[in-house]
């Protein structure tokens, strides 16, 4: 039993990771209707960036976390408005290929930028490990829990009650309509990469002291997001974080009680299921509208 | 009559496609200009060329004195002339306030605060839906929140397209008045895209009809009524033998 206890709360530790991925790609595509594949990306520049700025710059843990993130904001910010707004009249599929080429193009750099070697970074620190009876959450288990708590307030809250974020989903909802309220909905889904990106670079830092950071850790943080917001209900900020966190889970379980070996496919074993049982995802409802 | 908007041999279109082929007008405060044609005469391609949704390709427009050629649709909106968009387009996943108050995008919050009451004395039914997503409602009330959504930033000029399609002989009714009353009572400028020709043109103080991208005749609203080529070609009217 307590293993059992003990695998899940390490996979739900990981699996808040892929929440802050799955939110990257909720925010973009709930405000351009675009998966942006490069998502997983901005998680390995918050990885390489923070282990660069730590052994590189030498600065110090907090300072090279916040310049890690504004970094990789950036990056994000630069992907929209250098790239995707020029084409923003071609079709979904289209700007999809786009940000599957970006994701190829951010790889290839952080290569040449950080090299291929794996980098490390110490525990942020702060918190001690908890210890409850034998099973124990380490302590960057602990940043990474609450910072997702603190993410998903933090969004529900933009989203759910400023004008600005209501006026992020206007936009995508009806993005003519919106223009005519005087909203602009270039500004809005530049922010949304503004968001998602920094999401990412804060999760990819976070992750490095428990999984190392390595230019290809992209890969699989993009897709494993982008299973988890699938399951969740594409769109659907909530179903996002419960996918990331079921996923990381189920993961855990496959990796101690069948074999590690299996461990990276299983987030698509979940998908499909998911998806077989419920089309629309776990959170994903019809939309309501009449004419 | 220098007018609240001028046109003056607007070319706009899609592509390489020309829609409009020098189209001049003026609206003035205080009066409904009423647009009139067939399917596909460009209508709301020209409602789209005033309101920056489509650049245009020449000419000028002019709102207020100022020159609106080249600027962003979010821009003009801000700018006092609102246009309501054929099919409504409500955010139909927020609530009817938030709508109302999207309406009021970039203004100052105590100005959204005092025109919130007045737009739901307005409409008085939008009041009870108040926190209701708009996309459950009926096709009526979702008009009456896009026009209550254009209204919410005090525009000086009105463009509606097409605001009764779709609807019930009596909220068609509905909307006429409000058209009415916003002039009458508020002294908006309206430029207003009808389908329904008799009502639009009931309404209008003057009116074009217009056909592949042109103005073909111009006149008060009683005249073109009147207008045997206009009975026969919109209004299904049997022309009387002469």
């Amino acid at each position: 039993m307590s293993d059992f206890l003990q695998i899940l709360i390490s996979g739900g530790i990981v699996g808040c990771i892929y929440a802050m991925a799955a939110l990257g790609f909720t925010i973009v595509f709930n405000a351009t209707r675009v998966v942006n594949f490069a998502n997983g990306e901005f998680l390995m520049l918050g990885s390489l960036g923070l282990a660069g700025a730590i052994a590189t710059a030498g600065l110090p843990l907090w300072l090279a976390v916040i310049v890690t993130i504004l970094c990789t904001t950036l990056v994000g910010v630069a992907m929209q408005v250098v790239l995707l707004d020029h084409a923003r009249s071609a079709d979904e599929l289209t700007l999809v290929m786009l940000t599957i080429g970006t994701g190829l193009a951010l790889r290839g750099a952080a290569a040449l930028v950080f090299g291929r070697e794996v980098a490390f970074v110490q525990d942020f620190g702060l918190f001690p490990m908890i210890l409850i009876g034998d099973i124990y959450v380490i302590s960057q288990g602990v940043w990474i829990a609450l910072t997702l708590v603190c993410v998903s307030i933090g969004l529900w809250f933009l989203f759910a009650r400023t004008t600005f974020g209501k006026a992020m989903r206007a936009a995508s909802q009806e993005p003519r309509a919106a223009a005519l309220c005087g909203i602009e909905p270039r500004r809005a889904a530049a922010t949304a990469f503004a968001l998602a990106a920094a999401l990412g670079g804060l999760a990819g830092a976070l992750v490095t002291p428990i999984s190392a950071a390595f230019y290809e850790n992209g890969i699989f943080l993009g897709l494993k997001g982008f299973a988890a917001a699938v399951a969740g209900g594409l769109g659907n900020p909530l179903g996002a974080v419960v996918g990331g966190l079921v996923i990381g889970m189920v993961e855990a379980m496959t990796a101690g009680y069948v074999s590690s070996g299996y461990k990276d496919g299983v987030a698509f074993i979940v998908l499909l299921f998911v998806l077989l049982l419920r089309p629309t995802g776990l959170f994903g409802g019809t939309s309501v509208n009449r004419v | 009559m220098t007018g609240l908007l001028r046109l003056d041999n607007l070319v706009a279109g899609y592509g390489s496609l020309t829609v409009l082929k020098g189209l001049s007008l003026s609206v003035a405060k205080g009066e409904i200009v009423g647009l009139v044609g067939a399917n596909g005469a460009g209508k709301s391609t020209l409602l789209n060329a005033i309101s920056g949704v489509i650049p245009m390709r020449s000419g000028s427009i002019l709102f207020d004195g100022e020159n609106l050629g080249g600027r962003r649709a979010a821009a003009i909106a801000r700018a006092g002339l609102r246009h309501v968009p054929e099919g409504r387009r409500v955010f139909a996943e927020l609530s009817v306030e938030d709508n109302l108050r999207l309406g009021a995008y970039g203004t100052r919050n105590d100005g959204i605060e005092k025109r919130l009451p007045e737009i739901f004395e307005m409409f008085p039914r939008l009041v009870e839906r108040r926190h209701q997503a708009a996309g459950t409602m009926s096709g009526g009330e979702q008009q009456m929140l896009a026009i209550g959504r254009a209204l919410m930033a005090k525009p000086r000029l009105l463009m509606l397209d097409e605001p009764s399609m779709g609807l019930a002989p009596l909220v068609v009714a509905e909307i006429f008045r409000l058209i009415r009353s916003l002039r009458d009572d508020f002294g908006l400028g309206i430029l207003l895209v009808e389908q329904n020709a008799r009502a639009a043109l009931r309404v209008s103080d003057r009116a074009c009809v217009m056909a592949l991208g042109r103005f073909e005749l111009e006149g008060t609203g009683r005249e073109l009524l009147r207008n045997p080529a206009v009975t026969q070609a919109f209004l299904g009217a049997v022309p009387r033998p002469v």
